[in-house]
């Protein structure tokens, strides 16, 4: 008899192959061993799929429910959850997509999947207090370009070639389908969070978008703001600063180290 | 009532804090009816992982445990599963206790996670003495971290392993025994476990030991031909089966009123669909509670 890790181990495989041996031990009792299982099996991929499809409302509109039922089900059996939170599952379907053979003539569907998953991790991100602004101003001048800036676990940066944003605007109701012209310069960055519980999308400017993604990969305020300038040359860092602590893209801002080894942070 | 802490007193079995009658299923489609209506039901539960995060989830249910008691009811823990349990998911569990200080907190006779994947489902334990151990031991092991007792619920199954040696109610009965756990009773998972095992769901009724009942779950299931034989199919997709209804008629004969849940997660109607089962569960309640008053008298 096998011990309850190998059966679990054995009938997990057995789920999430196609054509995987059934365990032995399942009584067929009238009905053949395989098709008990694939009662599971089905309940496994209906529940995964779901999931998926609650967190990339977009992609399944924009390929159909049925077209989305067959990538949902590769991905599960490619990328089984590793997570017991279903809400949590789902972040390498957009590189799953690009590498999708049947979704090659949808270029843009990777990156319209990166935004509806930077939407739904919005939406479920952890509630977390806003970096108070007069914490930023007590901090001295000469600390500025140490400071590095902990983002708001709701607030997430998406840019893509194509105009995703508007994309997922005018299946959301806000925009015109006709309007949405994919050869044209239409160059999407937007930062995603949300507003006590409502979704916001923030379209960037392009060295506020460069000063944001340096400052979410926790690199200092100095060199976050070089790479702004090189991108935007004549870049006002105040104004900027100002409209994301007002927007509570921050949750926190971490002093250099000054006599001492540890940061320190200016919420504490 | 505040959840007894020690060992010593989770032994003596308490029931959890008493909930009034028949409450639902908080579903998110529902979310606007609850909070601008806020319906007449006893208590709510939800799936205690829909509420990891924060957000609008969370900022619902904060708003209406002001108003309902609250029961969370997990479908990911897997205290079936060999090996340790998930710490990880625990600690996201008791924080959500901590924050929503529910009335009831429950898990399943089950496993969903193998080393590397998540099943999303509830699966089958072999009934050995082996599963039996490693069960109690994370009742145990989750009770303690809690420091509360929790209700476990008795599954529906589509397969039986040749290996089982020891009848579900029996399993139960032991785990019951051993964690001085409490008992989630899903009348729909006896009967739907019973017409696909072929075994009388009253024997199963009467094994259980009856004071640790402390909630009933009610819902609607699906018949599917498989291998050219009928399966039913706890799919939570439709309304309560005039069987499942009639069984719970006997169960609260046999174990007097206990808090009852109507529960609807496929095919979600409008709240009104749920507050209609809610309606007939609280009819049979308050026949029983009449009929439980006139033997007294």
């Amino acid at each position: 008899m096998p011990t309850l890790a190998e059966l679990q181990s054995q009938m997990a495989v057995a789920i999430l192959t196609q054509g995987a041996a059934v365990p032995a031990t399942i009584r067929c009792d009238g009905i053949p061993a395989a098709q008990r299982l694939d009662v599971y099996r089905s309940n496994t991929l209906g529940a995964l799929s779901d999931a998926l499809a609650d967190a990339f409302p977009v992609v399944c509109q924009l390929v159909g429910e049925r077209f989305f039922a067959a990538v949902a089900q590769a991905f599960v059996y490619a990328e089984p959850p590793a997570t017991s939170c279903l809400a949590e599952y789902g972040a390498g379907f957009p590189a799953f997509l690009a590498g999708f053979e049947p979704a090659r003539a949808l270029p843009y569907l990777p990156d319209a999947a990166r935004l509806d998953w930077a939407v739904h991790r919005a939406f479920h991100a952890p509630d977390a207090a806003a970096l108070d602004p007069a914490c930023v101003a007590a901090i001295a001048p000469s600390h500025y370009d140490g400071l590095r800036f902990t983002p708001h676990p709701a607030c997430r940066i998406v840019t893509s070639r194509f105009p995703v944003d508007r994309i997922w605007r005018a299946h959301h109701g806000d925009g015109d389908f006709a309007d949405i012209d994919l050869a044209q310069n239409s160059l999407c960055r937007v930062l995603v969070d949300r507003n006590q519980t409502a979704i916001r999308l923030l379209e960037l400017g392009d060295g506020e978008c460069a000063l944001l993604e340096a400052l979410f990969a926790a690199q200092p305020l100095g060199e976050a703001l070089a790479a702004a300038l090189a991108r935007e040359p004549g870049l006002e860092l105040p104004p900027l600063l100002a409209r994301h602590l007002q927007r509570a893209t921050f949750s926190d801002v971490i002093l250099p180290s000054t006599t001492d080894a540890q940061p320190r942070t200016a919420s504490n | 009532m505040s959840p007894p802490t020690s060992s010593a007193l989770r032994r003596d079995r308490q029931p959890p804090q008493a909930v009034p009658g028949v409450g639902i299923a908080l579903k998110h489609q529902h979310y606007r009816d609850w909070c601008d209506t806020p319906p007449p039901v006893g208590w709510l539960e939800v799936h205690s992982e829909n509420y990891f995060g924060g957000g609008r989830p969370l900022a619902v249910l904060e708003s209406l445990r002001a108003d309902y008691p609250v029961s969370l009811h997990g479908v990911g823990l897997s205290l079936g599963s060999a090996g340790p349990l998930n710490r990880d998911h625990l600690q996201r569990l008791k924080a959500l206790q901590c924050r929503i200080e529910p009335a009831m907190m429950s898990e399943h006779l089950s496993w969903s996670s193998a080393p590397g994947a998540f099943l999303a489902d509830l699966l089958p334990l072999p009934y050995t003495p082996e599963a039996l151990a490693l069960f109690c031991t994370h009742v145990e092991e989750t009770q303690d971290f809690l420091g509360r007792q929790i209700l476990v619920e008795n599954p529906s199954s589509y397969l039986a392993f040749d290996h089982s040696t020891i009848p579900e109610w029996e399993f139960l009965a032991a785990v019951v025994e051993r964690t001085g756990c409490g008992l989630l009773l899903d009348v729909n998972n006896v009967y739907v476990s019973a017409c696909n095992h072929g075994f009388d769901p009253l024997r199963y009724l009467n094994a259980l030991p009856a004071e640790a009942v402390g909630e009933i779950h009610l819902a609607g299931h699906s018949v599917r031909l498989v291998g050219g034989r009928e399966l039913r199919i706890d799919d939570h997709g439709s309304a309560v089966c005039d069987d499942v209804w009639a069984l719970y008629v006997e169960t609260m004969a046999r174990l007097g009123p206990r808090p009852t849940l109507i529960e609807w997660d496929s095919a979600v109607p409008p709240l009104q669909g749920l507050l209609g089962e809610a309606e007939k569960a609280q009819h049979i309640l308050g026949t029983q509670r009449e009929a439980a008053r006139a033997d007294a008298g």
